[in-house]
């Protein structure tokens, strides 16, 4: 509506600077007729005198030509000699040199009274000459645009206002479409995606966007609940066992010894749950983000070094080779204690799953420190190489080995959160661990950490 | 030793009682954060250790507080926020370790003693002993019976470190900790190779063993075997 009445009032002014334009051009196409047919006449007379003058005002008054010239030859006493006027004008209003009065002109059935616009011209012997030009064309004219710019402010309102009001209706009809919508997926109808046309306008970009943002919900909610299936069920299995050693315990009727083998053994169960506990917290924390809120420079050469130092030890005990082709100086931003977790999981995943040597490669590239730990064991088959970074996916190769399922989740969320990427891939033999970090920041205040 | 529990929760602070009564310890107890600033001002603690998330006064700002007033009896947390961040916080505000719930018992009195031990320990030793094994902090040497016995440096420090608490058990963390200075959680035993090699070089060409095992707890290096 508003714009309507807008639209409607800048046609308006246009219009109103149109018809004042075609008025100035008018009046100053009469003045300068008028001064022609002045000098014209004048000239007439001083080359013929009065009857060539009279001769030429009746040749321009012929009935052929046609035209709003106004013309008058009074003698001395005020009788009219030649002209198109019965007698001199007698409401005669002077504006400049022009005098303007009315004029008598038959209309197309009656007589109308037009504004005329004319010079008066003394001759020698008191003649006296009137040129002159009405205004009925002019008139005509400007009545003619005003006309227009009526009837087409006039139309423009009634499609502005008819054109606005079944626009805002399919705009609403629209919005009201993707609120049912909303609404129904809020009511537990999970599934209901928002119409989407094909005309790819806001709307259709708004459904589309609200339609990807469902389905990553509802990726998000399946993950979730596979995570919460398999928490169940890789908690129940060791929760069962510390039952049945408490209950054995309970039991009583054992030597002091075995009971408190069985005790120990509870307690080895209870270890174990928390640890699956500590390392679910671990990915979450790690997930959201907000772990990092301190980040120093991490000497990445240095981790790498310690971690494969730390494993060694367990390799050669089973005749496993670590080897090293760790570059120095290579740095990270971020926190040395999860990188270094992300680090050891990776290897010990490759002494646990692999067969060596295990090599551990760490050299900073264009694209930010590349650090590799491969084995020369069984690999993951491509097809399940996304999986397995999954929270609780183990290989059914694997099902028997010690651990919790979640040493790579943990290694894969801790290398997310500083921004970089962890890739498996085929080491022909074995499984390769690839993690790409980001180039370390220039400039990183380090923060005061103290180190116990 | 003294120990003063800052502790709302009856169930954690009883068993934390017990366990340190077990170990010969005498501990005090507070149920908030302000009566456990107010006992713990009043002095004469070997240790302090405090929850962080306590009523009228939370665990961190306790800390400060004792800080600021130069109270620098060494200071446990206890915690069930064990992002690194939080752990972070707490050495920050003047804490001097910071242990997450669920603990091991015999984590918790592990580090309480290696917390009380810390405040008497000569700063400028250069020697330590043990038994008939004997560092020298300067030379980073080690002998056992006078027999020299070569050491890797991680091995040197894994042995300073027990050597620091001898007597007392140290657990893997305290050690994967002072040792190597990571805060992690390894999924498998790894210290334990370690160990045993350690225990190899000082242990087994000698007589009478120095390094133990404590199950389900850590190490202890001691001289009566």
């Amino acid at each position: 509506m508003l714009y309507a009445a807008l639209f409607s009032l800048s046609v308006l002014a246009l219009g109103g600077f149109v018809y004042w334009a075609v008025d100035i051009l008018v009046e100053r196409q009469r003045e300068q007729t008028v001064q022609a047919e002045l000098q014209g006449l004048v000239g007439e007379f001083r080359a013929y005198g009065l009857p060539g003058l009279t001769r030429a005002i009746e040749t321009r008054l012929a009935p052929e030509r046609v035209g709003d010239g106004i013309y008058l030859l009074v003698d001395g006493l005020g009788r009219p000699l030649a002209g198109n006027l019965v007698g001199w004008p007698n409401s005669v209003e002077q504006r400049g040199p022009w005098l303007v009065f009315p004029v008598e002109r038959r209309g197309v059935d009656r007589a109308e009274i037009h504004t005329a616009y004319g010079i008066e011209f003394p001759l020698p012997g008191g003649f006296r000459l009137l040129v002159g030009q009405n205004t009925q064309s002019a008139t005509r004219v400007l009545d003619a645009i005003t006309d227009v710019f009526l009837l087409g402010v006039l139309a423009m309102l009634l499609l502005a206002i008819g054109g606005g009001f079944l626009f805002s209706r399919n705009l609403l009809r629209r919005i009201e479409a993707i609120n049912k919508g909303a609404e129904r997926v809020r009511r537990g109808d999970v599934g209901y995606r928002m119409p989407v046309g094909s005309a790819d306008d806001e709307f259709d970009r708004l459904g589309a966007n609200l339609n990807a943002m469902l389905d990553e919900i509802g990726r998000l909610m399946s993950a979730i609940r596979s995570v919460t299936d398999n928490i169940a069920h890789d908690l129940r299995s060791p929760l069962t066992r510390l039952r049945n050693r408490l209950e054995e315990v309970a039991a009583g009727d054992r030597p002091a010894g075995e009971r408190r083998t069985a005790i120990e053994a509870a307690i080895g169960e209870a270890d174990q749950v928390l640890a699956t506990f500590r390392a679910l917290l671990s990915i979450a924390d790690a997930e959201s983000g907000a772990a990092l809120a301190e980040r120093d420079r991490v000497d990445l050469s240095r981790l790498a070094f310690d971690a494969a130092e730390l494993y060694e030890a367990q390799a050669e005990e089973q005749g496993i080779a670590i080897e090293r082709e760790i570059n120095e100086g290579v740095e990270a931003t971020g926190n040395r204690h999860l990188l270094f977790q992300a680090i050891a999981n990776l290897l010990d995943n490759a002494l646990k799953y692999g067969a060596g040597p295990v090599r551990i490669s760490l050299y900073a590239t264009d694209n930010g420190p590349r650090l590799s730990i491969g084995d020369r064991g069984p690999g993951v088959p491509e097809g399940d190489r996304e999986r397995v970074v999954e929270r609780f996916v183990r290989l059914d190769s694997s099902r028997s080995t010690a651990g919790t399922g979640l040493g790579l989740s943990l290694a894969a969320a801790i290398v997310r959160l500083h921004g970089g990427r962890l890739v498996l891939a085929d080491n022909r033999p074995g499984l390769l661990v690839s993690i790409t970090l980001p180039v370390a920041d220039g400039e990183i205040a380090m923060s005061a950490v103290r180190r116990t | 030793m003294r120990i003063l529990l800052i502790e709302d929760d009856r169930a954690t602070a009883d068993f934390m009682a017990k366990a340190l009564a077990e170990h010969g310890h005498m501990a005090d107890r507070a149920e908030d954060g302000r009566d456990g600033l107010y006992h713990a001002s009043g002095g004469g603690y070997d240790v302090i250790v405090t929850d962080r998330m306590l009523p009228a006064l939370d665990g961190l700002s306790l800390v400060q507080a004792l800080r600021a007033a130069h109270v620098e009896t060494p200071i446990l947390i206890l915690s069930a926020l064990g992002k690194v961040d939080d752990r972070v916080q707490g050495l920050n505000a003047g804490a001097d370790d910071y242990l997450v719930k669920p603990f091991a018992a015999s984590e918790l009195i592990a580090r309480i003693e290696a917390l009380g031990r810390r405040q008497s320990r000569d700063a400028t030793e250069t020697s330590l002993a043990v038994g008939d094994l004997a560092m020298d902090l300067l030379a980073r040497t080690v002998t056992r019976s006078g027999k020299r016995i070569d050491l890797q440096p991680r091995e040197f420090r894994l042995l300073e470190c027990l050597m620091r608490h001898a007597g007392q058990v140290v657990t893997r963390t305290m050690l994967l900790e002072n040792v190597w200075d990571y805060h992690f959680d390894p999924q498998t035993n790894v210290i334990e190779v370690h160990i045993s090699r350690l225990r190899q070089k000082i242990d087994r060409d000698f007589s009478g063993p120095l390094l133990h095992t404590v199950r389900g707890a850590g190490y202890v290096l001691r001289a009566d075997a």
